[in-house]
Formats: structure tokens, sequence, C-alpha cells
């Protein structure tokens, strides 16, 4: 299914050599969590017309917004060329 | 801030809309055809009075927000005849000589967006001329096609004929189905595509769909920060504040906020707000929760109930009680 796991710490890189661009800027260089794995997406010639590896729901939490609540979460859509390890807590 | 009764920023999303499927989908494929050799303008030309006869009248007077509802329909009709062109077209002209001549590649190819006046009233007039005429090109350019005899008229027609738009109301069946079958339920959250297609939606322009199912404690919202992904396919069109850039970065910044200023909608405190940006192949659907005093209802009503906002996450399904009211 690929290299990370769910509950698995991840950094996203900041830049991603190569024509994947779909990661918004408001995650790029931050420290997420795997939600979910969803493993190669099959049929995704509309988007891009070459296979983009496996793909993962990473979820971040409250987005720095002054106002921002701690249960407010954002769940992002994110290949692994995009992730990096990231070290434990703890 | 935008409201969703904002009738001027409803206007600026239809006009878009328009531009871009005229600047980056219809004109393009026109300007290649041409190009080619395919056809001149003056076949174009020749064609437009057979075109102008099968014109539908786009519904002028009246309210604004009548005329808007008016536009948006002529609006999804050019763009799935815009479908049905380029699917006939298909083999004359690539999709990569089409991007190339939409400038995708070059900036001096590309086609500007026309300048409308500032006035909503004006703006909505001038929308309306410009569609009526985009329509025109249209039919003109498949009566050109046939001219060519590169497909009937009659071929034409049943394939506009059969681009009825999915609507949110094959969501709403689904939810409630969901609602009142566990089974189902428990599978459509596991496997949305899957499960759906044994109820006969094809979903084969969707590479994944899931539906995040909503609880006690916590509530999916949809948006697309990068552009506007959503399943068209099973829900059709989203509404306009969908794509308009101030939901997209407000529900992403603070949803609880945006969720009670735009949507009236009070979240308590004990709900975590999961906020899912589309952001890739995944389009994605919510399944809201079951209002109360629903018990015995059937499928259909309480079909009725689901809203297109609760699907997106952003509203809650109608009280029982207003719809039995009715």
């Amino acid at each position: 299914m690929g290299r990370f796991v769910v509950s698995q710490r991840v950094r996203v890189k900041t830049e991603n050599p190569g024509p994947n661009r779909r990661v918004p800027d408001y995650v790029r260089g931050r420290l997420g969590v795997v939600f979910r794995v969803h493993g190669a997406v099959p049929d995704y010639s509309h988007d891009h017309s070459e296979d983009w590896g496996p793909l993962y729901s990473v979820l971040f939490g409250s987005t720095r917004a002054p106002d921002s609540r701690s249960n407010e979460k954002v769940i992002v859509d994110i290949h692994e060329s995009w992730l990096a390890e990231a070290p434990t807590l703890g | 801030m935008i409201h969703r009764e904002d009738i001027a920023a409803h206007i600026r999303s239809v006009e878009e809309d328009l531009e871009y499927w005229r600047t980056k989908r219809l004109e393009p494929r026109v300007i290649r055809l041409i190009r080619k050799g395919t056809i001149a303008f003056s076949d174009l030309i020749q064609a437009s009075t057979v075109a102008r006869s099968r014109m539908e009248e786009l519904k002028s007077g009246g309210h604004l927000e009548d005329r808007v509802a008016a536009l948006e329909i002529g609006l999804g009709k050019f763009i799935r005849g815009t479908e049905v062109a380029t699917s006939i077209i298909g083999t004359l002209v690539l999709v990569e000589e089409s991007r190339q001549e939409a400038g995708v590649y070059d900036e001096e190819a590309k086609l500007e967006h026309r300048r409308l006046s500032e006035g909503t009233i004006d703006r909505l007039s001038e929308l309306e001329e410009m569609l009526t005429g985009n329509m025109l090109l249209l039919q003109a350019l498949l009566i050109a096609l046939t001219k060519k005899g590169l497909v009937t008229l009659e071929k034409v027609d049943e394939m506009l004929a059969a681009t009825n738009p999915p609507r949110y109301e094959n969501g709403a069946r689904i939810v409630a189905k969901a609602w009142l079958d566990a089974e189902f339920r428990s599978r459509l959250v596991s496997d949305a595509k899957t499960t759906l297609r044994e109820l006969g939606f094809a979903l084969n322009r969707t590479p994944k769909l899931v539906v995040l199912e909503d609880t006690e404690f916590v509530r999916n919202i949809i948006v697309c920060t990068l552009c506007s992904c959503y399943p068209y396919e099973l829900l059709g069109n989203p509404p306009w504040w969908y794509k308009h850039e101030s939901y997209k970065q407000e529900i992403i910044t603070s949803p609880t906020k945006k969720l009670e200023e735009m949507f009236k909608l009070t979240v308590p405190a004990n709900v975590e707000l999961r906020v899912y940006d589309s952001t890739s192949d995944i389009r994605y659907m919510v399944l809201p929760r079951r209002p109360e005093r629903t018990e015995g209802m059937n499928e259909e009503m309480l079909a009725g109930l689901v809203t297109q906002e609760s699907l997106i996450g952003v509203g809650d399904p109608l009280k029982a009680e207003i719809v039995q009211s009715k």
C-alpha cells in the first residue's frame, strides 16, 4: 500500500520536483498524522495522466488562525512523494 | 464576507464559469478546427440560421433571483453541449491541441475574459447576451459538423438529450437509504463506489468516492481549496458559493466561525470539525445524522429532509416537523 501507516506522523515537503502540484500552500512544511491510507487510486486520468503513487489522507491540527479552536481539524489528500517521515513524540 | 443570498457574488460566479467554458473549452476547439481546415468561419456563419431556429429562449424578465437561476440552468446546458461537441470532435482535435490553443503553455495564445459593467443589473443583462451568443456558436459548430458529415443531426440531438445532469437528490436518496439500512450504510462508508455502482451509478469519471459519516461528536465538511473538486458525477453542480474564495479560505482557517456566519449553524463545543480538502483523486460526500422524530418515515420522506448543504456538511437536514406541516 505504501511507506506510511495510519497514525504515523509525517511532514509535508515544502516542494516536490515533478508534475504533482496538488498540495495547498497552507500545509507545506507542516506536521500531520496519517489518517487514512488509500493506496494508488486507479483511473486517475482526469486529474493527471501519470501515476502519482500511493495517496494518503493526512490530518492537521487547527490552522494557526488566531480564533481557531483545538477541535477544528483539516484533512488533506497528499501523495507519498510529498511526504517525509517525522520523528515520533517523546 | 459573502452570504448565500449575495446576488452580486452569485452573478460573478456564473460569469467566471461562463468565461471559463468559452475561453478554455469551446473557442479553442473552434479555432483549432478552423486552423486545421476542417471548418471555416463562413461555415459557422452559414450554419447560424439553422442554429438560431434551434435555440431555446432564455428567461430574461422577472425577479433578479429568477433571472440568475435561469442563467445557471442555461449555463449548465451550454457546458453539457460543449462536452457533446468535444466528444464529437474528439478524434479531430486532441486534448493536447486544445490545451495548446487555450494558452495552457503559451500566454500569447490565451483568450482574455471580457470586461463587464459594474452594475449588477447591467452585468446580468450582458451575461444573458453572452450566454445566448455562446449557445448560438455552439449550435452553429454542431450544425457545421453535420454538414461535413462528421455526425448526423439526429445523433447530436440524441447526445444532447442524454446529458440530463445528475442532481443532489441522488445523494438525498442514498442518505435516506443509509439511515434505514445499517448494512447498506456500513458498506457505503467502507467502499462507496462499489456500493453505489450496485445501485446503478456508473461513476466512471470519479476515481474514488468517500462517504463521510457524521456522528454525535464529529461533523465532516467538504471543500476544495485548489480548484472546485466535487462529486459532480453523483450530485451535479455544487452550490455557487462552494467555488468562492471566501468559502474556501475561511472554512479552512476558522470553520466554526464560518459555519455560524454564513450558514447560521452553531456547532457545540464538544463536536470535532473535520474539514476535508479535496486536493486530489478523492471526491467526498457527507452522510449527515438522521434528524430526531423521523421514526416510521419511509425512504422518500427521509430523502425530502436531506438538503444539498447537508451533503457538504455546512447544514443540517430539515427537521421532520417542517416537512410534515407542509
